[in-house]
């Protein structure tokens, strides 16, 4: 949003540029464990972005972009290893996985433009059991079509690497550098293209449905339209994502795509702040070190002299979620980044005055 | 004599009840192009009832509208929008935007500019979106608040939000004018300035329908004034005819306000 520390468009624009590039580099410089976490974030703030144009901008909350990563994820791996069940053994049984990561968004897409049209029709927290339900949905047929999507057990193995122009960029664990950065310049092309989409006459039309859908519509505003196509638009976000993390595992089993998922994206938008996309990127980041660090210390033995039982990382997870959840949302409402700016705020023209 | 040329605004026989309660019942009356028409009659006559169902958000149970020509009774809010109609609600919340931005959503309907080219932004887009800003300083310069163009909307005080509301459908460029209490909670120096861009506006061309209860706004301001009483139309005349009718004084004394 353009209020507040209003910095000239063109700064704010190079700034963007050199932290994009930053975090493209840093992707070089990171060893192999590091490296697949780093990717992770990167792939969680192409979804946070998306999510934070439908939930900041236009009002909508979706408990659903876990459902259109993980149909992402499916839809890349099942194209590169063939539709056919029988025919996957077979090489050539898939097609390009190049052209898999561009037919994944565009497929999640078409699909949230379909079921879009009925489910944009709730509001509030209606449309977010319902975005909810969808997941669950969409977990379920995982499971049940385990002929195609190998279920739990054995999974999805996506083993053809990914391969641009004869560049290899997937097909070692954890992916290779050159994925990591491809991840993190389409972190910096999603970011531009938000930034951009929200300073427009687009953006405009969306911010007023989400204060007053009868007002937006008597600005003309198509207001069912523009609903939709920016959930197309989040959901191919998260479709792409999903995409890019089915050739960084080479592995998919709807574990990795639990409702837990869609409800951490949704903790990032918050963290960040409603209505800011910088702030998309810093949750995705937040979030998704905080879940590693919360798994590498619940699979620990034990803590503090307790055993712990397997489920621990889990309870963890939720138990801290849910904990900020309730904490951004009574203390922060506008999200734990705009806060922490405000407050430098206060602090700066009391020096600059002086 | 001039031959009949076609209202701007045509209401026939709308009814619109809500359960037992007949809001709008079998109203009639057509807007000539050009001039400003004062809706009144007391609480609960009807007249926001009317004004939504004339602006698409409201669907009436019978009758038809018609925005020159064109039979607009099924069409969608922002169909009627985007057709020359103009609203101004009487109850209006601030998006999380600053003032000009806010008047800026009121360009919507005369420019083009989609997702796509929001994110490519060709040069046609900086011009549209150079243009927009330009009828958005206008607007608010008209109705007195371009030296808030720069604060948050929501911040504003509620006879500034009022005219931001104003601002916003001015931008809008609408050929009918919808107005529902838009001067009220306005101080005395605010209604003045919005007397003044009403008569512009009359004089510009625009017809407008505006609703009101002080009457000594209307009487300056108004070309013609209906009256509304139980749904149903009372009177119809000129502000000095409407003052002096029986029906209308009885009405109001019914209900206790002065007129
Ligand atoms: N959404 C609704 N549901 C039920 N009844 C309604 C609704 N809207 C209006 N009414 C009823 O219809 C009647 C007309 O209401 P309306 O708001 O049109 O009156 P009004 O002339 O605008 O009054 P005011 O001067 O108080 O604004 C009232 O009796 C009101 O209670
Ligand atoms: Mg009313």
């Amino acid at each position: 949003m353009s209020r507040g520390g209003r910095l000239p468009g063109l700064l704010r624009l190079a700034g963007t540029l050199a932290a994009g590039a930053f975090a493209i580099w840093l992707g070089y410089q990171l060893g192999p464990g590091d490296r697949s976490l780093y990717t992770l974030m990167g792939l969680y703030a192409i979804v946070a972005i998306g999510l934070s144009l439908l939930m900041g901008f236009a009002g909508q909350i979706s408990l659903g972009q876990g459902a259109f990563y993980a149909l992402g994820a499916y839809t890349a791996g099942i194209l590169t290893v063939g539709l056919d069940p029988d025919d996957r053994f077979l090489p050539e049984a898939g097609i390009d996985p190049a052209l898999a990561v561009v037919a994944a968004p565009l497929l999640t897409g078409l699909v949230a433009a379909v079921i879009g049209v009925p489910l944009l029709r709730l509001r509030g927290h209606y449309l977010a059991f319902a975005t909810l339900a969808l997941h669950l949905i969409l977990l379920a047929v995982i499971f049940a079509q385990s002929r195609f999507t190998g279920g739990q057990d054995p999974g999805l193995a996506v083993i053809e690497p990914l391969e641009v122009f004869g560049w290899q960029i997937t097909g070692v664990t954890g992916g290779t550098a050159r994925h990591t950065a491809i991840v993190w310049g389409l972190v910096l092309v999603t970011l531009l293209v938000a930034l951009n989409l929200v300073g427009s006459r687009a953006g405009r039309a969306l911010q007023a449905i989400a204060t007053s859908e009868r007002t937006a519509a008597a600005a003309g505003v198509n207001v069912s339209a523009y609903k939709l196509r920016l959930f197309v638009l989040s959901a191919s976000l998260a479709g792409l994502a999903g995409a890019l993390y089915a050739f960084m595992l080479q592995f998919l089993s709807p574990d990795a795509f639990g409702v837990f998922l869609s409800i951490q994206f949704v903790v990032m938008v918050a963290v960040g702040g409603l209505g800011s996309i910088y702030g998309a990127v810093v949750g995705a980041v937040a979030i998704t070190w905080l879940e590693h660090e919360l798994r590498e210390l619940g699979t620990r033995p034990s803590l503090l002299g307790f055993d712990l039982p397997d489920q621990a990382p889990q309870v963890f997870s939720v138990g801290v979620f849910a904990v900020i959840l309730i904490v951004v949302i009574l203390f922060f409402p506008r999200g734990l980044l705009p806060a922490l700016g405000d407050g430098m705020r206060r602090l700066r023209p009391a020096r600059d005055e002086s | 004599m001039a031959e009949p040329t076609t209202p701007a605004l045509t209401i026939e026989s709308v009814s619109r009840s809500f359960g037992a309660v007949h809001a709008v019942e079998d109203l009639s009356f057509s807007l000539p192009a050009g001039g400003l028409t004062c809706l009144i009659g007391p609480n609960g006559a009807g007249k926001s009832t009317l004004v939504h169902c004339i602006a698409g958000f409201l669907e009436p149970d019978e009758g038809h509208i018609r925005l020159g020509e064109r039979d607009v009774t099924r069409w969608s809010a922002h169909r009627r929008a985007l057709a020359g109609l103009g609203i101004v609600f009487q109850v209006m919340r601030a998006p999380q935007l600053d003032v000009l931005e806010s008047t800026m959503i009121g360009c919507h309907a005369w420019t083009r500019a989609g997702f796509l080219e929001g994110v490519v932004r060709p040069p046609w887009q900086w011009r549209e979106e150079r243009r927009i800003r330009e009828e958005a300083l206008r607007a608010l310069e008209l109705v007195g608040l371009e030296r808030r163009a720069r604060d948050p909307a929501d911040a504003l005080p509620l006879g500034h939000l009022r005219l931001l509301s104003i601002a916003r459908v001015l931008a809008q460029r609408p050929q009918v004018l919808l107005l529902d209490e838009p001067v009220a909670g306005l101080r005395a120096a605010e209604k003045r300035q919005l007397m003044h861009v009403f008569h512009d506006l009359r004089q510009a061309g625009l017809t407008m329908l505006l609703i009101e209860h002080d009457m000594q706004f209307v009487g300056s301001v108004a070309d013609r004034v209906i009256v509304l009483d139980r749904g149903k139309l009372i009177a119809d005349g000129t502000p000095a005819e409407v003052r002096e009718d029986e029906r209308v004084i009885g009405a109001y004394l019914g209900t206790a306000a002065a007129l």
